[in-house]
């Protein structure tokens, strides 16, 4: 079995990566996010109603489906319905090949890499491309994306000119890229690298026979999809192929375009630090032949979770990883699911059934910075602890483990009989690192040095 | 199929217990000229290269037209591509193969000042070009168009819904195409234009006017 434990232990080591990750978030995004909503009086109003909104449509999501599929046919799309990743997959394929599709042209979607759609595509003999920068990066080196809208996160400019050059997008690796070069020359190849990707992808799209995409948001009362981005890929590829097909989880409903004043005034925020993003496209009534499928894979069964069906309401901005201090330890992949960080370590054993995902809700310190950034307000630290309780409960965790806790959780109750047991520190240390779970718990962490005498031995001398 | 989903949904959702539709959110009042503010937010998104304004103020269409055919100094009418004789409007239904051009001329329904951003309709994909598939976009536009903020375009779109009158597609653009996937070096362009400015009236335009006065552009 794939373990979290051991698999994060070299890439905790890599210093290099935390570095990365530490610079690209804490450095980069979140400081951006943070000065924004320092501007923006309203920012706690509109996360409680964006979280208002969405536990309303969570509890009312048949009448809000039944509006969403009626008005969107009316506007002129079919609209499917698919069970599973593996159906929807099938469904796109269909499509595509009763339009003797050739290329299709992908704009990003969390939801596309978690059904896997290009590897049916492939499969079928059709080609898809990746038009959103970072996920074409993804896709030549055949990795999958690391953050929900930063795929290449841990990626060094380096490693990305190499890539081009391998794959003949680029003649030559331009000088001046390394960490160490002058920044006003790397910045020049960034844009170098960029114009390379966006010349490359151009014929692309103008020879696309179809375009799949996402939505952020699709909108009960009109029967319309939102589609944010910075690039323009995303409006390439839905408006200039004759066909478009849409992947819609069943959580993106929200009933009123006017809400959108309410999310897009909080997803741009928390996902980039950006007031607004490039592009919000309104897809209303399409000129395209657009279908829509909507897509269950395992949201259903976490609507009738009654503890975590608010799990729904994430709008995939990414701002839980950027803060979370595990994300910036072990990245994206570090999870080994295509939704990482703290919502990854909540949504992903609902969503698969292998065993192994079992293992992400103890992958976080609880420091609850999750929570307290998330735009819809998800208690991301409560979900992660239930999770533990319900795994512990259900026999997942080593016997050992939970008795050692027991023993803790009643010595603490019991302050006679704690002082009477308690060893002196320094032999509590080493026993930390021999006893069972004891032992297990100190192999993925440091311990502090220790003081030299008992916090209760520093009080009885200096207070009492 | 999606009856019967949409009927299991109700199964589960009728042991839940229901959240109410909250009311809107109250937006902070923008302060000031909505004009300045909003040439304050689009200057603010420039590409690290712009050598334009992203704003350029005039009083009416015969200034517009003087300010456009400026802007367009050098570049053949053949490298320039027009949304359509006026907003709403589809000026050619012959499929043309797209392609790039140096600079896309369009009109707006809405310009929003909070954040910088100028909203179009878009009635055909061929409408779409002229601010997606160019290196320079050009927005004709006018002062009685400004919103204050995004509350006013979508809680107006919503209005819309009820009388039926959705754009087909609409398309909110603030600032320029860009990215920061390589390192979060900001770079412009990603795939879409390098730059957008905004010729922004007075006194509203003169779409008839603005095209014959334009023609050279054409
Ligand atoms: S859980 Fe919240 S913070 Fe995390 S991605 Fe979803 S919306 Fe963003």
């Amino acid at each position: 079995m794939w373990s979290f434990e051991q698999d994060s232990r070299e890439r905790v080591a890599d210093t290099g990566l935390a570095d990365k990750l530490h610079k690209a978030t804490v450095e980069t995004s979140l400081k951006k996010t943070n000065a924004l909503i320092a501007k923006m009086p309203h920012w706690q109003q509109l996360r409680e109603r964006a979280r208002q909104v969405k536990l309303h449509t969570l509890t009312h999501l048949d009448r809000y489906l039944r509006q969403f599929v009626q008005a969107a046919e009316a506007n002129g799309a079919t609209v499917a319905w698919a069970d599973t990743g593996a159906d929807a997959c099938r469904q796109v394929v269909d499509i595509a090949q009763s339009s003797n599709v050739k290329r299709v042209a992908k704009a990003k979607s969390m939801t596309g890499e978690e059904i896997e759609v290009n590897r049916a595509l492939q499969r079928a003999g059709i080609e898809p491309v990746e038009t959103d920068l970072g996920e074409m990066i993804c896709q030549l080196a055949g990795e999958p994306p690391s953050h929900v809208t930063a795929p290449i996160i841990q990626w060094s400019m380096e490693e990305v000119a190499r890539l081009f050059k391998s794959r003949g997008i680029i003649d030559e690796i331009p000088n001046g890229i390394d960490g160490r070069a002058d920044p006003a020359v790397r910045a020049l190849n960034a844009a170098r690298l960029t114009d390379a990707a966006r010349r490359a992808l151009r014929e692309k799209f103008l020879t696309a026979d179809m375009g799949i995409s996402g939505a952020n948001f699709a909108v009960a009362e009109s029967g319309t999809l939102v589609l944010v981005e910075n690039e323009a890929n995303i409006r390439l590829s839905t408006m200039l192929p004759p066909v478009h097909v849409a992947v819609v989880g069943i959580d993106k409903l929200i009933p009123k375009l006017a809400d959108l004043a309410t999310f897009l005034s909080l997803l741009p925020v928390a996902a980039t630090g950006q007031q607004q993003s490039g592009y919000v496209s309104l897809i209303h009534r399409p000129y395209a032949k657009l279908h829509i499928i909507l897509l269950d894979n395992g949201r259903m069964r976490l609507l009738a979770d009654a503890q975590h069906h608010d799990l729904l309401s994430c709008i995939r901005c990414g701002a839980c990883m950027n803060v979370c201090p595990v994300y910036r330890h072990v990245s994206g992949h570090g999870y080994h699911s295509i939704y990482p960080g703290p919502i990854g370590a909540v949504l992903t054993p609902h969503l698969r059934a292998e065993e192994h995902y079992k293992q992400l809700p103890f992958a976080s310190s609880l420091c609850g910075a999750c929570a307290e950034i998330c735009p819809v307000m998800i208690p991301l630290d409560e979900r992660l602890l239930q999770w533990r309780d319900r795994i512990v409960k259900a026999g997942g965790r080593p016997r050992s483990e939970a008795a050692a806790f027991a023993a803790w959780a009643y010595l603490m109750q019991h302050p006679r009989l704690y002082r009477a047991v308690r060893p002196p520190a320094g032999l509590a240390h080493a026993a930390a690192g021999m006893l069972g779970p004891g032992g297990r718990w100190k192999a993925t962490r440091e311990l502090p040095p220790l003081a030299a005498e008992t916090f209760a031995d520093w009080w009885k001398k200096n207070h009492a | 199929m999606l009856d019967r989903k949409i009927e299991d949904i109700a199964r589960i959702v009728g042991s839940m217990t229901p959240a109410a539709y909250p009311d809107p959110a109250a937006f902070p009042a923008v302060n000031g000229d909505l004009a300045d503010v909003f040439e304050a937010a689009l200057n603010a998104l420039c590409g690290p290269d712009d050598d334009q304004p992203a704003v350029v103020r005039v009083t009416d269409t015969t200034e517009a037209i003087k300010t456009l055919v400026e802007l367009c100094a050098d570049v053949p009418p053949t490298e320039i591509i027009w949304q359509d004789t006026s907003p709403g409007e589809s000026r050619d239904a012959e499929p043309v193969l797209p392609r790039d051009h140096a600079i896309g001329i369009t009109g707006a329904v809405a310009l929003i000042a909070a954040t910088g951003s100028v909203v179009l309709e878009l009635p055909s994909a061929l409408a779409g070009r002229a601010s997606l598939l160019v290196d320079r976009h050009i927005v004709i536009a006018s002062r009685d168009q400004l919103l204050p903020d995004l509350a006013a375009l979508y809680h107006g779109l919503s209005q819309r819904v009820e009388t039926g009158d959705c754009p087909p597609i609409q398309v909110c653009i603030t600032g320029c195409s860009r990215t920061a996937d390589i390192e979060k070096m900001l770079v412009v362009p990603a795939h879409g234009p390098r730059q957008v400015q905004v010729i922004l009236s007075d006194e509203p335009i003169d779409w008839a006017v603005l095209h014959r006065g334009a023609a050279s552009l054409h």
